[in-house]
This record gives C-alpha cells, structure tokens and sequence, in this order.
C-alpha cells in the first residue's frame, strides 16, 4: 500500500507546475503562504482568505467547479481535496486531459504537515515550505501543562454537534495540552447535552460557523460559571495551514491560564 | 285533510349546464309512501337530495313543514327528516351500536358524550329492527341485508317525521328486500312518511300508495300504482316493451319486460 | 358493559405506559431516587434534570399527544386511516421558514426565538394558501389532500434552491429540522408552549361527536345535522395550527400522527371521543419512549428523534399491514 502511494508522489511530487487552479480554500490560503500566489490562475468562490485572494479568478464552488471556465484557462493542474470536492468533477478534469491532483483531508498535525510540504514541492516552493513548518513546530507550545485541561469543542448548535477525541480539531487539544470530554467513533457526532453537563469542561470552544456563538457562550455560561470561552473561526479546522492551526493551538493553550 | 309535509314548487336543477330537473312541482302528505321511479339519469337522485336539502334548487324553492328548507339549520331538519343516501360508507370499523347511535346527534345535548337517554333509545331502536343480536359487533363485519338494517336504524334514531331513501335495496337480494320493506310498511303503518327512489317497478307498485314516474327531469305520471304503471305509460319513458298484468295476491299492477326474441317481426 | 370495562382497562394501561416512559425520561441512568433527591440540588445530575430532562419530557408530552389528536381529527376529516398531521401540507412550508431563517441568519438578530418562529410561520403559510385554494372547492377533504401535497412540494423545492446556494455547514440546521429534534428548546419557552398545545388540543377534544360523523361523508354528515363546511373549516385550522406548532418545536416527527391513532383504534374502536383522549395520552407515550432512544441509545450520541419514530413506526406499521393479509 505505501510502495503505490510513493510511486504515485513520486511522478507528481518531482514535478513543479506553472499554472494551477484550487479547488479548495485550505489550499489557496497555503499556497500564499508559500508565496506561490503568482502561479495560482484560478480559485473558488469560498476561497476568501487572504483578502487578495479575493482578486483571483473564480472558477466556481468546491463541490461546483466551473468546467468550460476550468478548461479554457488551460491549467497545468487542478488542486482538490478529497473530502472537499466532487470526485465525479475531478474524474472529469482527468478525462478532458488536465492534471488533478487530490490532498486527503488531514488526520494530525503531522498529515496537516504532509500535505503543506507536498504542495511546496509541487509549487516549486520548498525550500519556503519547509521553513514554514519549521518556524510552526517550534511555534507550538513547549510546555505540555499536566493539568488536565478539559476541552468542549463545539462545532454546531441546533443541534449541537462537536469534534470528537477522533476527529481533527482533536489535535489542537492534544497539542494545546488539555483533553476532550468527548469520546467517540465518529470525528463530528451530534451529542446529548447531558454529556457536557456531567463532564462541565473547563474551555468551550465555539466556532464561526453559522450559529449564534453569543447565545451558545451564554447557555454554557449558565451551567459552568467559571468555564472559558475562545472563538475559532471556521477556517482553522476545516481548512487550516501550518500558521493558523499553530495560531489555533497557542490560542488554546492561552485559554488555560 | 293530508297535511302537506313536502312541496317542491317549480323546482330546476342545473349543473354544469345540464339541466337534471326541468320545473317540477309536487306536494307530498303526512304519512304517505311514495315511490320515485324513473329510467337512470331521469333526476330521481337528484330529487331525493334537494328534498333532502343538500343541493339548493337553481330556480323555485323546496318547503318542509310549510317553512322553505333554507330556513331550517341543519340540526333541525336533521331532527325532522332522516336521508339514507345510495352510498353511506365508512372507513372505520364502528361497532353497530356506536353508528346507530349517531343519529341521536341532531336531538343530543351538546357534550362530551351521549346521553343515557340516547343510548337507550338506540337499543329500543334496534329491538324494533330486530337486531338485538348484533350488540357489539363491528359494522364492515355484517352481511349486506344486516348491514341495511343498521343504516335503517340510523335514520330512525333520528326519530324523524320523513324518511327519504335512495335505492335502499337495489343491491340486496329478494328475502332482504322484502324484509326491508315490510319493515318500511310497518312504520309506514306507525304514522312515518316514506318517500323511496327505487329502481324495481314491482317493489313500488306492491309497497307504495303514491308512485311517481321521472323522465328527463320531469314527472310524467303521478298517482297510486295502478294509474301510473300502465304499459302506455312505462313504454313511453322506458323506451322498452312491458306487459302490465295483475299480482295474483294483492292485485297490484306486475310489469314484466319483454325480450326482442317474443316481438313479432313488423 | 363488556365493551365499556375493556375501554378502561386500555385507557388505565395506557395512563401506566405514559407514566413508566415519564420516569424512564427524568431518571435513566440513575434511578428514580436521585430523580427524587436532586431534583432541587444545583449541580450534576440536579442540573440535567431541571435544564434538560424535565423540559424535553415536556415537550415530548405536548408534542407527542397533539400529533397524535391531530392525527384523528384529521384522518376522520379526510376519511383516511393513513392520514397524517402533515398530509396538509405544513412540512414543506416549515421547512422553508428554516431554511429562510438560516440564511437570513435570523439568530443573530432574534436568537433563539428565529428558528421555532420562522418554523411555525412558513407551516402557517402554507396552510393560509391550501386553504384558500380549499375554499374554492368547499373545503372537498380529497382535493385539500391534493393541494397540500403540491403546496408541500413547492416549498420543499424552494428548501432545495436555497439548499443549493447555502454552504454546505449551513445546511445543518435545516436538515435535522426535517429529521425531528427534541434537543433544542430552550426553557424559557416552556410556558408559553404549554398554554399554546394545550388549548386547541382540549378544543378538539370536545368534537369526538362531529368526528364519527364527518368520516360518514360530506353529505352523510349533513343529513345527520352536522355542517360539514363549517367543520371542515374549523377542525382543519385547529389542527394545521397544533401541527404547525409541533414543527416549531421540534422539527418535522412522523409518524406518530399515524401509528398511534391507527393501534388505538383497532383496539379501542372507532368512536372518535375515546380515541381523542386515548391517542392523546398515547401519543405522549410513543414520543417520550422514542426520546429516551434517541438520547441514550448510542450515548453520547444523540439520534434526531424523528429517525427513531420513523424506522420504530415504520417497523409497526409494516407489521400491522402485513398481519392484516
């Protein structure tokens, strides 16, 4: 299983493209980073970060690419994720001759990293890449306190979904030193509030995701006088770079004191 | 002198630009038992039902009691005249108690329940129909000659004055319609006036005092059996070839059709 | 009488059955002597069950026993056993008022006011137009049916456009709205809920008579006294209005509507007085089981509630039809 993965990197991971197109906001935010931002010929519509993003081209949704735009711009390859986008999409890219090439959603940090060295290489940016995941690893939070912190991170309201010890946002607790109350199979389970009650956590982590985070912060407040809030916003679980998941982990860490 | 119960004055019915009654006018006494017959599509439904009240007379007017059916809230006429439709159908299983029991509705006190009294006029209504017997059982559960008699029962237990039924036998077979119908003279005989849309001459002319004959929505003959069951008479609306004789018991007129194969070739 | 004691005893178990599954609500997981000792305590378990239990078990009760009066009235009107609170049409137009209230984002300016509101509102629309499509009709049950089913299709396909434009996180809500939940309620509405339910609930109850004689027929009826228009009107407000605030509260449930007046009727018979009251109670009881499922089943996960009537309801429903053959 890992001899095909590589000998699929390997064709793709040596060559470096002139003239891509992503399909999903994680990657657009990560390509500025790596300062590769000249090379990127078109993004979606949900990609808004950063504000010049704003300036490129739009090529559509994530899940509704804009295939006759797509094709007449003549990209040398097309980004996506595989959670993010249509396979069906893709596979069509694949047939009318262009290059797609699909980032799995990231488990840990260290497949976060993974990925974010992969695009380096594939936009010519290495060297960059590697700085950056070397200035992010030493950004994390040195000291693991043994405290115990424990953590709610809620990711909808009505109903009230969270991130689970299995889903992704669970590394930023890890990271940040404290645990989730939640344990679970499924990474984002819509769960009974009664779980959060006999758990009373220390930190609520709300989201910016479509609910009314004031309204959550005071139900919360009413059960747990003294828990901690911290806001994330959308971007920092669901498509986050070195920086901002980094950013994400101090954040927390910072709630704990 | 016949108190009048029913007058149609100048009645038309219309709908949909067909014109199913065409000016009809007649009075209907205290007590009599009239029978309505006609061939299909004469109006011989439709005039069951403005009696009724439920469809409104495009032109003219319909009076019970001497007061213009409009005048009456349903309740009322509902206390007074007991309707059994050609199709009184239900899809829920209510035992024979609790479907007699709805014609207690228009004299019941308003309330939650019925009343004891109500309950027991329905048992007294169904010793008189004798079905006593079928205390508790369901009503899609009887045969369709008992089923007759609950729906009977239902229009009595209205108490009313008139009963109007529309082909209440046509589907039942010969020893439940000659039962309905001597159930029928009997309270005839107690004082109720029956007026009966049916389809079979014979039952008519052997139970009915008063027969009316229909045709395209308008009467044609009206009077007791023997002047209004003649062959002239039946041929001429019928369209269809009749030998009238006489019933060997009671000497009421017996129409029998005659088949092409007995008709001399012209 | 026979029949009479059997009504009762039936009606009894189903007061037991209703009063079991309410302890079940207040007390799983820990016994009903905690239930008894920390109901007036501050934290822990005292907590959960002044903030959540009691308030759902709550509104499972009123919600769970309006479906399922609304159920009767309306599967009498329509003449149809399988008839459902929301064969008139509400679901689509509620769904629409959520989905409305999500992109507007309604929360922040009304809280949590926006979604039960818009809920309620969008089933009120839909109701307002296949009732003045109805009058044209004199309020025919069979063409009510028709317009329901079209006026709930649109909306729905509106639900679908907005979908459509909507990122997908967005599309949370509104889903699990059409999956039924019990979870989101706040307290504070609890009383005025209460008096909302109850009054059109009792007002129904009071035309069991009407009832039995509307499911003879339009012109059955009306021979035996009773105005079918005025009725049909008037029952068919009461229970668009109950049904519509049952989708308010907790998102579209089935058949609960269906299941338990159809059970209580081949047990209880078809006089709509008994059964009113009986599906009532027995409505209660089947949403509150059902809750206590979908709460502790997959503990912590939370199932919708309306997942769990559905597949129990439709496992009875099944069974029932089958047995008929």
């Amino acid at each position: 299983m890992w001899l095909i993965l590589v000998l699929f990197f390997i064709p793709f991971s040596a060559h470096s493209y002139d003239r891509i197109i992503s399909l999903s906001p994680q990657i657009t935010e990560s390509i500025y980073l790596l300062g590769a931002e000249e090379k990127l010929i078109g993004i979606t519509e949900l990609c808004r970060r950063p504000a010049e993003a704003m300036k490129k081209e739009k090529v559509g949704t994530p899940l509704r690419p804009d295939a006759e735009k797509i094709v007449s711009m003549r990209p040398d390859i097309i980004f996506g994720t595989r959670e993010g986008n249509s396979p069906i999409a893709m596979t069509r890219f694949e047939r009318l001759g262009i290059k797609t090439y699909y980032f799995d959603r990231p488990r840990t940090l260290l497949g976060l990293l993974d990925n974010f060295l992969t695009l380096s290489r594939m936009t010519g940016k290495e060297e960059r890449g590697k700085r950056i995941i070397g200035i992010a690893r030493g950004a994390l939070p040195k000291e693991k306190n043994n405290k115990g912190y424990k953590v709610l991170w809620q990711v909808g309201a009505e109903p009230l979904i969270v991130a689970s010890n299995n889903s992704f946002a669970n590394d930023i607790i890890l990271l940040a030193g404290g645990y989730n109350i939640i344990e679970s199979e499924l990474p984002y389970p819509r769960i009974n509030a009664e779980e959060v009650i006999l758990k009373a956590p220390h930190v609520v982590v709300l989201m910016d995701m479509g609910y009314n985070v004031q309204l959550e912060k005071d139900r919360w407040k009413r059960y747990f006088s003294k828990a901690q809030f911290v806001t994330m916003d959308a971007y920092s679980v669901g498509s986050p770079t070195p920086m901002s998941f980094v950013d994400a982990v101090n954040r927390l860490a910072e709630s704990f004191r | 002198m016949e108190k009048s119960l029913f007058s149609a004055n100048h009645v038309v019915f219309c709908y949909n630009h067909h014109t199913a009654i065409d000016d009809i006018t007649f009075t209907v006494g205290q007590g009599e038992f009239v029978g309505v017959i006609g061939p299909n599509g004469a109006g011989k439904s439709t005039i069951i039902r403005l009696l009724a009240g439920f469809l409104r007379p495009s032109k003219g007017f319909v009076a019970f009691s001497g007061r213009n059916l409009d005048e009456y809230d349903r309740r009322e006429l509902a206390q007074n005249i007991a309707t059994l439709p050609q199709a009184t159908d239900t899809p829920f299983s209510f035992t024979v108690e609790e479907f007699i029991l709805m014609g207690r509705y228009p004299h019941a006190q308003k309330g939650f329940l019925y009343g004891k009294k109500e309950g027991e006029f329905v048992v007294d209504i169904m010793e008189t129909m004798e079905i006593s017997r079928l205390h508790g059982r369901r009503i899609d559960n009887l045969s369709e000659g008992e089923r007759q008699k609950v729906f009977l029962s239902q229009c009595l237990a209205q108490d009313p004055k008139a009963l109007l039924l529309d082909e209440p036998v046509s589907h039942l077979d010969i020893r439940h319609q000659i039962q309905t119908f001597d159930v029928l003279e009997k309270l005839h005989n107690e004082g109720l006036t029956i007026i009966m849309v049916l389809h079979d001459l014979n039952l008519a002319s052997e139970f009915c005092s008063r027969v009316i004959l229909l045709s395209k929505g308008r009467i044609h003959s009206d009077g007791d059996p023997r002047s209004v069951l003649t062959f002239q008479n039946i041929e001429k609306v019928y369209d269809t070839v009749v030998i009238v004789k006489e019933n060997p018991l009671s000497g009421k007129p017996f129409v029998v059709p005659v088949s092409k194969k007995y008709l001399k070739k012209e | 009488m026979n029949r009479k004691r059997k009504n009762a005893v039936i009606l009894a178990s189903l007061v037991c059955l209703l009063i079991i599954s309410i302890l079940l609500s207040l007390g799983y997981g820990k016994g009903l002597g905690a239930v008894f000792c920390s109901l007036f305590t501050n934290e822990g378990f005292g907590l959960i069950l002044r903030k959540i239990r009691i308030p759902r078990t709550i509104i499972a009760f009123l919600v769970g026993g309006s479906l399922g009066v609304c159920g009767v009235t309306l599967q009498s009107i329509l003449r149809n056993p399988l008839a459902e609170p929301y064969t008139l049409g509400i679901a689509g137009g509620a769904s629409f008022g959520i989905a409305l209230s999500t992109i507007m984002g309604l929360q922040q300016v009304l809280g949590a006011f926006a979604n039960p509101l818009l809920g309620f509102g969008g089933a009120m629309l839909s109701v307002a137009i296949v009732f003045a499509l109805s009058k044209k009709r004199s309020f025919d049950p069979n063409s009510m049916i028709l317009f329901g089913i079209v006026v709930s299709l649109v909306f729905s396909s509106f639900v679908f456009f907005l979908f459509s434009l909507l990122d997908p996180d967005k599309m949370q809500t509104t889903l699990m709205w059409l999956m039924g939940d019990l979870s989101n309620l706040d307290i504070a509405f609890i009383p005025i809920y209460i008096p909302m339910f109850l009054i059109p609930t009792s007002i129904l109850f009071f035309f069991g008579k009407e009832l039995d004689i509307l499911s003879l027929g339009r012109e059955k009826a009306q021979y035996l006294g009773v105005n079918p228009p005025r009725f049909y009107k008037g029952l068919f407000l009461i229970a668009s209005l109950l049904a519509g605030l049952c989708v308010s509260a907790s998102g579209i449930i089935g058949f609960v509507g269906l299941i338990v007046p159809h059970i209580l009727r081949s047990l209880l018979g078809a006089g709509h007085t008994i059964l009113l009251i009986a599906s009532y109670i027995g409505g209660a009881f089947f949403l509150i089981l059902s809750d206590v499922f979908s709460r502790y089943l997959l503990y912590p996960v939370e199932l919708p509630v309306g997942v769990v009537t559905g597949i129990l309801g439709g496992f009875i429903l099944l069974f029932l039809l089958v047995r008929r053959q």
